[in-house]
């Protein structure tokens, strides 16, 4: 995942991706700073319910948001198999607590495939684009619309 | 060389001091005339740079205490001026001043003016 | 150039401590108090501002310094009456240098109007005055156009050798030449060498006649070095006149009888030469003439020619010792005329002819008096180099003070300088290791070590150490509120003016200490609360005086500790809150019911609600549009309460406080529902396990606690931050009793208490946002996050989901 490959390609992008029940998602390797194992988080009063809580990361104080919840997907409990993969968007450092990682993907800028314009608004809200991998359909997850909430419901 | 330096200044202290340590030499620092007095006593000097304009003891005041020690009757005195007042300069050279130096100073006119009047 | 600016950063560091001293002393002279002293230091004060701006080459902070220091000479001579019109002129202008210093530093434009117009009224004080001044006046006239001498350092890496005279443009290099004994006193090169030196492509010839007065030794200077100096310009030839030189008998051991001749072939000015003499300038015979036409230029170019001069090179020099003091009679009177054998008699001051290079005395020279000769110093090789610096005292004092604990005796700037990015990064890595201490001490009693073991032992005693490194690094960073007062005379000044008010700021209790991160927090709800208070506080001068009170109102501005918080109270001495209005605007706006009851100091904070605003049109001097609402909420994000006490007719108390730090925080921490959280202590007036009976059932839901003769509202916590539904029993669990800032009291249910702990404050927002009820959040030994409550809005979160009187809320 080194930036030297990101750059070969001129429109080459790599993806975590990661699951959520039977669904695939990724995010751009670029904000991803770390992934850790799950561990419990402090839950907040007067917070969404995607908000599972607060960790400890080093020192800092990283709010952990349940992906599933977020998406409007079933939840399931954390196992021991859950991560947390640590994102930079907005200013902000944010863990995004998802099953598991499945792949790295290094994809061209073509391959991304426009969301389809239907259901579900959550879908259209996050979900930037799809990218179809073999058999696979993963889609890329839109970090910097899943934060803006955040100060909506600060004010 | 060690050079006195007595100014109230901070600033000033601090421009003299990397202007005189760049160009080789010892540095002693006073924030006024008793102070340098005080300081001189300490550590001597071989050249003294004042300011005339400080609290406690002014520069005029300082040179004339300085002349007055036997130790120091020979030693170099370059007085600081803002401006080339006449008075001023030749206040200070009644006082027993060496010669003067003209702020804002350029560093290479500091030590143009510490060669003339120091070995 | 990194070096120039940190003196640069000094600078402007001491431009603010010397315009609060500016102030501090006009300030004085305006009450009467100052004295020939406080004039003299507001001179200084003008004056180092202006030396420092001249080093940086900041023209425009020069000339307008210029022309404040001139008024202020003029005041300092007693030619210019300190009346108070004028002292009031001064504080302004002092405001507008205090604008001037701010633009340079952010390399501003300052506001040219302003300081046209407060330099035109300077002048207009100066030239009023100055007509009366004796004929030895400095010129009056001082306007922006007068001529300052103005040289901008421009420091570039030099490697500027003082003292040794460096390779001059034939590319001589200076050498000693032992000149072995002093026959003959006119020492001249031969001709031939003269012809050579003379030979420079077109140089001017000069003559200069030189002959010191005893004035010019005893202000320590040396003619040696003139001569060293003219040297420096070119080539010469130098001649002893010594025909003035009496007979021993005759000589003043302080009298001047030498003079020289030298012909100096430069190519340069006759400025040139007469700089030379600048310092003695009245204390020699000088002249300075042009000697004729330079030599053919024959053999300039030939290499044995050159080589010729380089061996003729340096010229020699006359270097006369300065002045000797008389020698001891019994003792020294032999070896003295032992020398005097040997060179012509002579004491002071005694010349001698050496190479250029003051090397040691190559006569066997040596002063026979005890008293110091102003010997020449060592070698030039060993002056140019690189020396350590002499520690300056502070620095000395400094390392005094770190050694033996005590502090130094007169030290005269006993500080050190640090950025202070690093103590912010030490006071980070010191919470990481309380942290991390509290880790270590969690797992050593999960391991099951006996309090008495060694190893819990050694872990109390780093847990003081730690703690003792924390309260340390704390109180480097601690700074007295005087930094935030200093600057609110100004805008009391301001703020008065705007709105033709008479207002005298007082202040008290300025040397008060808080951490820097509260600091830093306090100027702009102080500056609200101040132009509030004259804005709405005081009454006009005319009102005043129908009220029977002075014209000039009173806002005392004061800070102090108490209860482990600092309190910054601003009171003034005006019409107090018009608690009818205040809460016909508060009904006007639907902030409260129009039936609502409320005590005079729930009226009283209504001032306090979003969209409440006193003046019927929007002034933008109390807090430029910004309504108190905003300072309010500001002032809670930081753990901090604001309130306002009133009485009518007599004035208004605004009190503000916050805790000393934002970085850590003296907590208790209990366990609520299965959850760990920090209560902050100083909330905290007592903890209990209450005793079923002093706990009563008040309403459908609500219970109370029975404290001595009163009942508190029982909260639970868990309930509170929706942990559980259902509260526990308060007897079964424990009661925190708390006092929120505006004195009501709540006992504050938990499940139980773990014990008191320092804790590090770790900001929610700074990931995710601020959460009602919480204050922040904190790192426990075990690793995890636990919050830290926010008591007050804990309580105000309580009364709003209680089914209650809506006034409550709206009082809030």
């Amino acid at each position: 995942m080194s930036e030297h490959q990101v750059q070969a390609g001129s429109d080459r992008r790599e993806f975590i991706a990661f699951c959520i029940g039977e669904q695939e998602f990724c995010v751009d390797i670029m904000s991803v700073r770390e992934i850790r194992g799950w561990a419990p988080a402090t839950p907040l009063p007067q917070t969404p319910d995607f908000i599972r809580g607060v960790i400890n990361l080093r020192g800092a104080v990283l709010p952990i948001m349940e992906l599933a919840t977020r998406l409007g997907l079933q939840a399931n409990e954390p196992t021991v198999r859950s991560v947390i993969i640590v994102v930079a968007t907005g200013g902000r450092t944010v863990g995004l607590l998802v099953d598991a990682v499945s792949d790295i993907l290094s994809v061209t800028q073509g391959v991304i495939q426009p969301t389809p314009d239907m259901a579900c608004d959550r879908v259209k809200t996050f979900v930037r684009g799809l990218i179809s991998i073999d058999s696979r359909m993963i889609s890329e997850i839109a970090l910097e619309r899943l934060m803006p909430e955040l100060d909506a419901i600060a004010a | 060389m060690k050079i006195l330096t007595v100014d109230d200044s901070r600033t000033m202290r601090d421009m003299l001091r990397m202007a005189l340590v760049r160009a080789g030499f010892n540095v002693v620092e006073a924030v006024d005339g008793e102070d340098g007095l005080a300081v001189l006593g300490e550590h001597g000097a071989d050249v003294i740079i004042t300011d005339i304009n400080m609290p406690k003891l002014d520069g005029f005041g300082f040179i004339e205490r300085v002349r007055e020690d036997e130790l120091y009757r020979a030693t170099p005195i370059l007085v600081l001026t803002t401006e080339s007042d006449p008075a001023k300069k030749d206040r200070a050279r009644q006082a027993g001043a060496t010669g003067w130096i003209v702020k804002p100073f350029h560093p290479e006119k500091l030590v143009e003016a510490i060669r003339r009047v120091a070995a | 150039m990194d070096e120039l600016e940190e003196i640069k950063v000094t600078f402007f560091q001491e431009c603010d401590e010397l315009m609060a001293d500016c102030e501090v002393g006009l300030l004085a002279m305006e009450a009467g108090t100052g004295d020939a002293e406080t004039i003299n230091a507001v001179f200084r004060a003008v004056h180092s501002v202006k030396g420092g701006a001249g080093a940086f080459g900041l023209e425009a902070l020069v000339r307008y310094a210029h022309v404040f220091e001139t008024l202020m000479e003029e005041v300092r001579s007693q030619r210019v009456v300190a009346e108070p019109e004028l002292v009031r002129c001064l504080l302004r202008a002092a405001d507008v240098l205090a604008d001037q210093i701010t633009a340079a530093r952010i390399h501003g434009r300052p506001n040219e109007a302003a300081t046209a117009a407060m330099v035109v009224e300077l002048e207009g004080w100066i030239t009023g005055h100055a007509g009366a001044a004796p004929a030895d006046a400095p010129p009056a006239s001082a306007g922006l156009d007068a001529p300052i001498e103005f040289a901008p350092v421009a420091f570039a890496p030099m490697a500027l050798d003082p003292i040794a005279p460096a390779s001059d443009d034939f590319g001589f290099q200076p050498m000693t030449i032992a000149i072995p004994d002093l026959p003959d006193l006119d020492f001249q090169p031969s001709q031939a060498v003269m012809d050579i030196l003379a030979d420079a492509p077109g140089p001017a010839v000069w003559l200069v006649t030189f002959k010191p007065h005893s004035d010019l030794y005893a202000k320590a200077n040396e003619a040696a070095l003139l001569l060293r100096e003219l040297e420096r310009l070119g080539s010469v030839e130098t001649t002893l006149d010594e025909s003035d030189l009496p007979d021993l008998e005759n000589m003043e051991a302080e009298s001047a009888y030498l003079g020289w001749t030298v012909r100096l072939t430069a190519e340069i000015e006759e400025a040139a030469i007469r700089e030379v003499f600048e310092f003695v300038d009245g204390d020699c015979e000088l002249t300075i003439c042009r000697d004729g036409a330079a030599p053919e230029s024959e053999a300039a170019a030939d290499p044995i020619a050159a080589l010729l001069a380089q061996a003729a090179a340096p010229m020699p020099v006359i270097d006369p010792i300065a002045p000797i003091p008389t020698p001891q009679p019994a003792d020294a009177a032999a070896a003295l005329m032992a020398e005097l054998a040997a060179k012509p008699p002579s004491e002071t001051p005694i010349p001698r002819l050496a190479a250029a290079a003051p090397a040691s005395d190559e006569f066997g020279f040596t002063p026979t008096a005890a008293a110091p000769v102003a010997s020449l110093p060592d070698a030039p090789v060993a002056l140019a180099a690189p020396a350590p610096v002499e520690m300056a005292p502070a620095a000395a004092a400094a390392q005094a003070a770190v050694k033996g604990g005590a502090a130094p005796p007169a030290a005269s700037q006993a500080t050190i300088r640090v950025d202070p990015e690093r103590i912010d990064k030490l006071i980070d890595l010191v919470g990481e290791l309380v942290i991390n201490q509290a880790m270590l001490a969690q797992r050593v009693a999960e391991h099951g070590f006996a309090p008495s073991s060694n190893i819990a032992m050694g872990l109390d005693e780093l847990e003081q150490l730690t703690r003792s490194i924390q309260d340390g690094v704390m109180a480097i960073r601690a700074q007295s509120v005087k930094s935030v007062f200093q600057r609110m005379p100004r805008l009391v000044r301001e703020v008065a003016a705007q709105t033709r008010k008479q207002a005298r700021l007082v202040t008290d209790g300025e040397a008060t200490e808080v951490d820097k991160t509260v600091i830093e927090r306090l100027s702009d709800p102080i500056t609200h609360m101040l132009r509030n208070a004259i804005d709405h506080g005081l009454e006009t001068p005319a009102e005043r005086i129908e009220a029977g009170k002075p014209a000039e109102g009173t806002v005392r501005l004061a800070a102090l500790h108490r209860g482990g918080r600092i309190v910054i109270e601003v009171s003034d001495d005006g019409r107090g809150i018009n608690r009818p209005r205040v809460r016909q605007i508060a009904i006007d706006k639907n902030l409260i019911q129009p039936d609502a009851v409320l005590t005079d100091e729930e009226t009283d904070n209504l001032i306090f609600l979003p969209g409440f605003s006193t003046a019927s049109v929007v002034s933008d001097i109390s807090g430029r549009g910004v309504g108190m609402d905003v300072v309010r909420r500001s002032v809670q994000a930081l753990g901090g309460r604001i309130s306002i006490a009133s009485r009518p007719g007599e004035g208004s108390t605004f009190t503000l406080s916050l805790p000393l730090t934002l970085a850590v925080l003296d907590g208790m921490v209990v366990d609520v529902a299965g959850h760990t959280l920090v209560v902050p202590l100083t909330a905290i007036i007592e903890s209990l396990r209450p005793k079923a009976d002093e706990v009563r059932a008040l309403g459908p839901q609500g219970s109370v606690l029975a404290v001595r003769d009163s009942y508190v509202p029982l909260i639970d916590i868990g309930c509170v931050f929706g942990f559980r539904k259902v509260p526990i029993a308060p007897n079964e669990g424990v009661v925190l009793l708390i006092e929120s800032e505006d004195g009501t009291r709540a006992a504050l249910v938990a499940d139980d208490i773990q014990g008191q702990r320092q804790v590090v404050i770790k900001s929610l927002e700074s990931n995710y946002r601020q959460v009602e009820g919480i204050a922040a959040a904190t790192i426990l030994g075990d690793g995890r996050v636990a919050l830290i409550a926010d008591v007050d809005a804990m309580v105000a979160m309580r009364r709003r989901a209680a089914p209650a009187d809506p006034v409550l809320y709206a009082a809030e």
